[in-house]
């Protein structure tokens, strides 16, 4: 593994990780950085580590040997809600909404790393967590415009479109004010013009100064959409470089786009 | 969580029948009926207490009525070997309660649900056993009794003695509108939320910066605060505390309260509260019977009603979430794309 090489711009850099689960090795000695204000795309087929390597990135499971860098801060191990203090946010593999809440408290819960979760200034309504309360409100109102949920915030978020309802998770991801935003196969499961649309909306939110990792399935959205692929198989890096080195790779050819039927 | 159109006329209303409510004991002449109302008060603060951890937060705790007892036998113990009054006795309470609830919640989040259930039917059994034994200190099982009434209060030239329970009503009533207000202002704020968003998917808040276990914590040691508070405030009212009280029966009584009444809802609290008070003083003379009620209360709750009486008044969002979902991942496979596991 060459993992000596260096990106400086990078705004995460993963080296020499590795997690295993039982006998399998879900993520195996992997090595890849993710440059600032790029779309990121990690392709590879099914049980490859992806969603494994996510989990690994936000704190949801520990690796067994590795490390992993934001930008100049270690990251390793670190708690999920810490990583996402450090301006790391995610939407799932399968939308994880609350299932209680509209579309407008939803996306208020991810102003939380705004507001803080201090209590006695919330029992005297302290100035500054009232500034702090409108500020988040304001920003949910931005946001709300800007994903085009604004005219549905009083609705229950699970009883919107599959396609909002993933709306509703960015949206969600996006109140954290994230550096580094990482979608888990977005658009799994949409419609045609439910992918066009979110497509839209990642390379805007990329506009916004946001990096994007992404996790997809969709070649046509991979090769559309981003400007460097990382393609895993067996939780091992296969190859990395812009969409158009990729597309040809003859490897990636073999182990992606050989065996998974390709919606292009 | 409504999104009341005419919320000036709202607040109006609800001054005014807050305000009015201070004058309830005007037309009650009956002292059991008062004693009743007054019991009601407190159970009120108990349910808004165990609501905290239990609606709020998802977080079931089947222990909450020790916490009640050390409330209540902090203030008696104090009041009554020390002569201190109602008003060092209720902050000591609570301080007392919030310590105890903290290193319970500390200890007792750590486990997954079903274990913390186990942990905190095991600390409400162990504090029984406490108030039952250490009779130097609680009186064993004759209790304590003789707890001074609260201080007569002066407002120049009025004065406000404590002497019958139309006299308790009105502290007891400010107290139970201090304890709506601090659950509403705990609520609508970001701790709140993030308990809330705990209680959806602790995955999710968690990936939002939410510290799922701190915040568990915090509002554990609030929700047995109030119960704290609850029990100082029924030790100084009743004059009397006894062990029997506080034994496991009282733990499913605030629990079957909140679940009736509507997890994650004030007026579910009071109106759980209300309805098993006053059902409690009616089966009062068959215990057994009572357990065995609530016990078929909360199972029937859980299977057809699991957002209480109030919930009747919303639909079931859970439901229609998951019914959606399900759609989806059906037409998802009927296209033949694969959902991914």
């Amino acid at each position: 593994m060459n993992s000596e090489h260096v990106n400086d711009s990078a705004i995460l850099t993963v080296t020499d990780l590795s997690r295993t689960f039982g006998g399998v090795k879900a993520v195996n000695n992997l090595s890849f950085s993710v440059s600032e204000n790029n779309i990121h795309a990690i392709i590879g087929p099914n049980g490859a580590g992806k969603s494994t390597l996510f989990n690994l990135i936000t704190g949801v499971i520990t690796p067994n040997q590795g490390k992993i860098q934001l930008v100049n801060q270690d990251i390793t191990s670190l708690r999920p809600d810490k990583i996402a203090e450090q301006g790391v946010s995610r939407t799932f593999q399968n939308i994880r909404l609350f299932p209680d809440m509209t579309v407008f408290e939803t996306v208020l819960i991810g102003t939380y790393l705004l507001t803080g979760g201090k209590l006695l200034p919330a029992v005297f309504r302290t100035k500054h967590f009232r500034n702090k309360e409108r500020q988040a409100k304001e920003r949910i109102e931005e946001i709300l415009k800007f994903v085009g949920l604004w005219g549905m915030r009083h609705e229950y978020a699970a009883k919107l479109s599959y396609g909002n309802q993933r709306r509703v998770e960015i949206a969600r991801a996006l109140a954290t004010n994230p550096r580094l935003l990482l979608l888990d196969e977005p658009t799994a499961g949409m419609n045609q013009k439910e992918t066009k649309e979110l497509m839209q909306l990642f390379s805007e939110v990329n506009k916004q100064g946001i990096t994007i990792l992404i996790i997809a399935h969709d070649m046509h959205l991979v090769n559309t959409l981003s400007n460097q692929i990382t393609v895993i198989n067996f939780g091992e890096k296969l190859v990395e470089g812009p969409p158009e080195i990729i597309q040809s790779h003859p490897a990636v050819i073999e182990a992606y786009m050989g065996r998974a039927e390709v919606n292009a | 969580m409504g999104q009341f159109k005419h919320r000036g006329f709202l607040k109006i209303g609800l001054i005014l029948a807050v305000a009015a409510l201070f004058f309830l004991p005007l037309g009650i002449s009956n002292p059991y009926v008062m004693y009743i109302i007054n019991l009601i008060l407190i159970y009120v603060l108990l349910s808004l207490g165990l609501d905290l951890i239990v609606g709020y937060t998802g977080q079931v705790s089947i222990g909450h009525g020790a916490f009640f007892g050390i409330g209540a036998y902090v203030a008696a113990i104090l009041g009554k070997n020390l002569g201190f009054s109602l008003w060092i006795n209720l902050p000591l309470s609570i301080a007392v309660t919030a310590l105890i609830g903290f290193a319970i919640g500390f200890i007792g989040l750590k486990l997954i649900e079903e274990y913390l259930v186990m942990a905190t039917l095991a600390f409400g059994t162990i504090i029984w056993l406490v108030f039952l034994n250490w009779t130097d200190l609680t009186g064993g099982p004759m209790g304590i009794s003789g707890i001074p009434a609260p201080p007569t209060i002066k407002l120049g030239s009025f004065e406000f003695p404590f002497i019958q329970y139309h006299d308790y009503y009105p502290l007891l009533l400010i107290f139970v509108l201090l304890g709506i207000l601090i659950t509403r202002l705990i609520i609508h704020s970001g701790f709140g939320r993030a308990c809330t968003a705990i209680r959806e998917d602790e995955l999710a808040a968690q990936a939002m910066g939410i510290p799922v276990f701190k915040t568990k914590v915090m509002m554990f040691t609030i929700s047995a605060a109030f119960c704290g508070a609850a029990g100082a405030l029924y030790a100084h009212f009743l004059h009397v505390v006894s062990p029997e009280t506080f034994a496991f029966g009282m733990s499913v009584t605030i629990l079957t309260m909140v679940m009736i009444g509507g997890q994650g809802s004030i007026a579910g609290s009071i109106i759980g509260a209300s309805i098993l008070t006053v059902s409690s003083e009616v089966l009062r003379e068959t215990p057994e019977l009572r357990m065995l009620i609530y016990g078929l209360l909360i199972v029937i709750m859980i299977m057809f009603f699991p957002k209480g009486i109030m919930g009747l008044f919303k639909i079931s969002k859970k439901r229609l979430l998951q019914r959606n979902i399900q759609a989806k991942k059906a037409a998802v496979e009927k296209e033949g794309l694969s959902y991914e596991q």
